[in-house]
């Protein structure tokens, strides 16, 4: 009998044909599982989130008319939606710091990954010194060492070339918090929180994703794509885990 | 942050210091490494340096004495720390201690390998390991140092009464508080095996009394947050002098040093040496017994040399057998404070429950019962094993009658559910085993649905007979274990009652 890695409570698991041939120890228990929603249906084709239509919301609108932020970020994805259960989720993971609890999406984000964005460079959106020294470990660079898992053997199916994380971004100063301020604040706040810490050359013509936990006004991933943008880069999308 | 150690000229023993604060003049012994790969280091006596302001010292000591905290958990930079740390009045302990297996957490006793994680740590730069199992109350990881307090105490001793109460004893109640307080002056360990609505709490006040006269801290272990709740303003009323803190998760007042505190037992965890009684409150209750290192934390809060009271109504086998075996001294309230004997179940075949429920019917002697309660407006619990169980059939006698609800742990509701039957607007509560502990509802009668499941151990059927009948004016009322197939536990529990009703009161024991 093994145990959810988020409530401790045990996993019955029943062996059928494909569990005897393909043994998968599941991480989480049904109950669990099941309070985080998947995002699925129709949603916004730039920002994932989940809505009755196919167009694009009218927050994205908003951000493709301004001239300055139109086509910074080709398209975010996002794994679940911002439910209860995932802001507790959230909270224990990121706030009383449980880090190995992000590793019960860890095949989530991989196959996210390698369906949407696959050969791009993963880019963790950093945390500046201070915040990284409280908290002890970046989130984000957790999420993104999991989208590119070591080759497998034996697989064909897998052959972009896997990238290691790139810590290619860095915090200009220490910032409150995005989760303690308004959307109003966040969005108008006109700093340049990011600066690229490599050469050119290094950026110029490469595709990247951009990895952060939430994306709730998109106005931190759209920051640091600038950053990455004015530097040459071909393309950026972005994984987040939930979508607010 | 990596630790040193430091051997100062003129100094018995190494101090062990962050690597920020390494002194002029010292000769490092050992490190810079993580805290938890450094050696140990022998039990300290703080040094007479007093360059600190007094203010300083008297906030350090309300915050930290009788606790082991983070660095993460004080207001305070290293550089404020250094003075106390440099006169060892404040001392480090490595949060994690390395075993032949992995590590053993200090603050609370998780030596399970599979309850740690590994994490890229930026605070020391490795891959470092962390207790899974108390990371709510702040990550101890394997460079976290814990903070304690190694001055000198803070209360004194005062011969005047501060108990102000004036209720009287039943005989049961007189013969357990004078055990308690002999217990408070050999500093020894006592059982008290109380009957539901026997007035624990009650006897413990002349043992805390003299405990608290002597200077001593007393910490008072509860299971759950609402028992917290429910003794601290009782016991802020009798002991009106005296500091009284209540700690549970979420409370606000968590670095308020008090002489009295009542915590939940997960919050025991961040005490260490503090005090001098421990009483326990149902011992024998979840999550006490479910998780060994919550009683590990609570052997830790206590000093080596302290008393232990443990309260139950029902104890468990194992303190039982110490009983029997003399290991452990006892004393019995078997009467409830009113002096009337406590209701015995009765056992009532209802067959096979579980396809009916899930089909939308009850079976017919459930239902009957269920509709005298309501029609004759007697309040009346019905305990079902589970939560699925229990929307199931709350919706059915919603169905006749809307104004039945039915509350479990998780129900945000609870409360306010709770405090309507209380009232009297809620006519029936259908409820899992979180009532089970601690609710008292005049004239109350209880039915047990699905008696046979394994949920509902002796202690917990023991409880729940115990809802019944703890008024004076209603000392009777019907409780029904509602089976299909009697088990161990049920008929255990009967025996027990039986058993405490057969024993004799203390005045008749003395007549023998």
């Amino acid at each position: 009998m093994s145990e959810c890695l988020y409530c401790a409570g045990p996993i019955t698991n029943f062996t059928t044909w494909k569990t005897l041939f393909f043994p998968k120890e599941p991480l989480l228990c049904d109950e669990c599982e099941a309070s985080f929603q998947l995002i699925t249906g129709p949603i916004c084709p730039i920002c994932s989130r989940p809505q009755s239509s196919e167009v694009s919301c009218g927050d994205c609108r908003r951000w493709e008319e301004d001239l300055s932020w139109s086509g910074v970020l080709r398209r975010n994805y996002s794994l679940f939606t911002y439910n209860d259960a995932m802001k507790e989720w959230i909270a224990s993971w990121k706030y009383r710091g449980d880090a190995v609890l992000a590793q019960a999406f860890q095949s989530r984000l991989q196959t996210l990954y390698r369906r949407c964005c696959d050969g791009a460079v993963p880019v963790p959106i950093p945390l500046s010194k201070e915040r990284l020294q409280e908290r002890g470990f970046n989130q984000s660079a957790i999420l993104a060492s999991f989208v590119c898992p070591p080759p497998r053997l034996f697989s064909k199916k897998y052959t972009a070339s896997p990238h290691e994380p790139a810590f290619l971004l860095e915090r200009t100063a220490h910032e409150e918090k995005q989760s303690k301020k308004s959307r109003l604040e966040r969005m108008s706040s006109s700093t340049r929180p990011f600066r690229v810490l490599l050469e050119k050359n290094e950026i110029e013509g490469k595709s990247f994703v951009i990895i952060d936990d939430i994306y709730t006004t998109g106005t931190t991933l759209r920051k640091a794509a600038e950053e990455l943008r004015r530097n040459g880069a071909k393309d950026i999308c972005s994984i987040t885990l939930a979508r607010g | 942050m990596k630790m040193i150690h430091v051997q100062l000229p003129g100094d018995t023993c190494a101090l062990c210091l962050p690597e920020v604060l390494a002194p002029k003049g010292g000769t490092i012994s050992a490190g810079p490494d993580i805290i938890s790969r450094l050696p140990g280091l022998s039990a300290p006596s703080p040094r007479h340096v007093s360059d600190f302001s007094p203010e300083l010292y008297q906030t350090i000591q309300h915050v930290c004495m009788g606790k082991e905290l983070l660095y993460e958990e004080l207001p305070w930079d290293w550089r404020d720390l250094e003075p106390f740390l440099l006169a060892r009045i404040l001392v480090l302990r490595p949060g994690l201690t390395p075993t032949k297996k992995g590590w053993v957490c200090r603050r609370c006793g998780n030596a399970s390998p599979r309850h740690y994680g590994v994490l890229d740590c930026a605070r020391c730069g490795t891959k470092c390991s962390y207790c899974r199992h108390c990371v709510n109350m702040g990550r101890v990881s394997a460079c976290s140092a814990l903070i304690a307090w190694n001055g000198p105490p803070l209360f004194s001793s005062s011969p005047q009464p501060l108990l102000q109460w004036n209720g009287t004893f039943s005989a049961g109640q007189k013969r357990a508080a004078a055990s308690i307080v002999e217990a408070v002056e050999t500093k020894s360990e006592r059982l008290v095996w109380a009957v539901c609505g026997a007035g624990k709490t009650e006897v413990l006040f002349p043992g805390m009394e003299r405990s608290l006269q002597k200077g001593e801290r007393i910490l008072l272990a509860a299971p759950r947050t609402d028992v917290v709740l429910e003794l601290l303003p009782r016991l802020q009323k009798v002991f009106p002098d005296t500091a009284i803190v209540g700690l549970y998760g979420g409370s606000e007042e968590k670095d308020c040093l008090a002489q009295l505190v009542i915590a939940t037992t997960h919050q025991t965890m961040r005490f260490s040496e503090a005090f001098d009684l421990v009483i326990i409150d149902e011992v024998d209750a979840f999550p006490f017994t479910a998780d060994a290192s919550l009683v590990n934390a609570v052997e830790k809060a206590a000093r080596s040399v302290s008393a232990r009271i443990h309260l139950t109504a029902t104890p468990t086998p194992f303190l039982q057998k110490q009983v029997k075996k003399k290991l452990l001294p006892c004393v019995r309230i078997p009467r409830r404070y009113h002096g009337f004997p406590l209701p015995v179940p009765r056992m009532e075949w209802s067959g096979a429950w579980k396809r009916p429920v899930t089909k939308g019917r009850l079976p017919k002697k459930v239902l009957r019962w269920c509709r005298t309660r309501i029609e004759e407006t007697i309040p009346a619990f019905v305990f079902v094993p589970s939560v699925t169980v229990l929307e199931e059939v709350t919706a059915i006698l919603q169905k006749t009658w809307a104004a039945v609800e039915g509350v479990h742990s998780a129900d945000d509701q609870r409360h306010n559910k709770v405090q309507r039957f209380r009232e009297g607007t809620v006519p029936l509560l259908v409820t899992t085993t979180i009532l089970e502990r601690g609710v008292t509802i005049p004239g109350v009668e209880a039915a047990v649905l699905g008696a046979e499941s394994t949920v509902f151990t002796e202690s917990a059927l023991v409880q729940i007979a115990g809802r019944v009948g703890r008024s004076s004016e209603n000392p009777d009322g019907d409780i029904v274990f509602f089976h299909a197939g009697k088990t161990e536990a049920m008929t255990a529990a009967v025996r027990h009652i039986l058993m405490m009703n057969k024993e004799p009161l203390p005045e008749e024991a003395s007549n023998e």
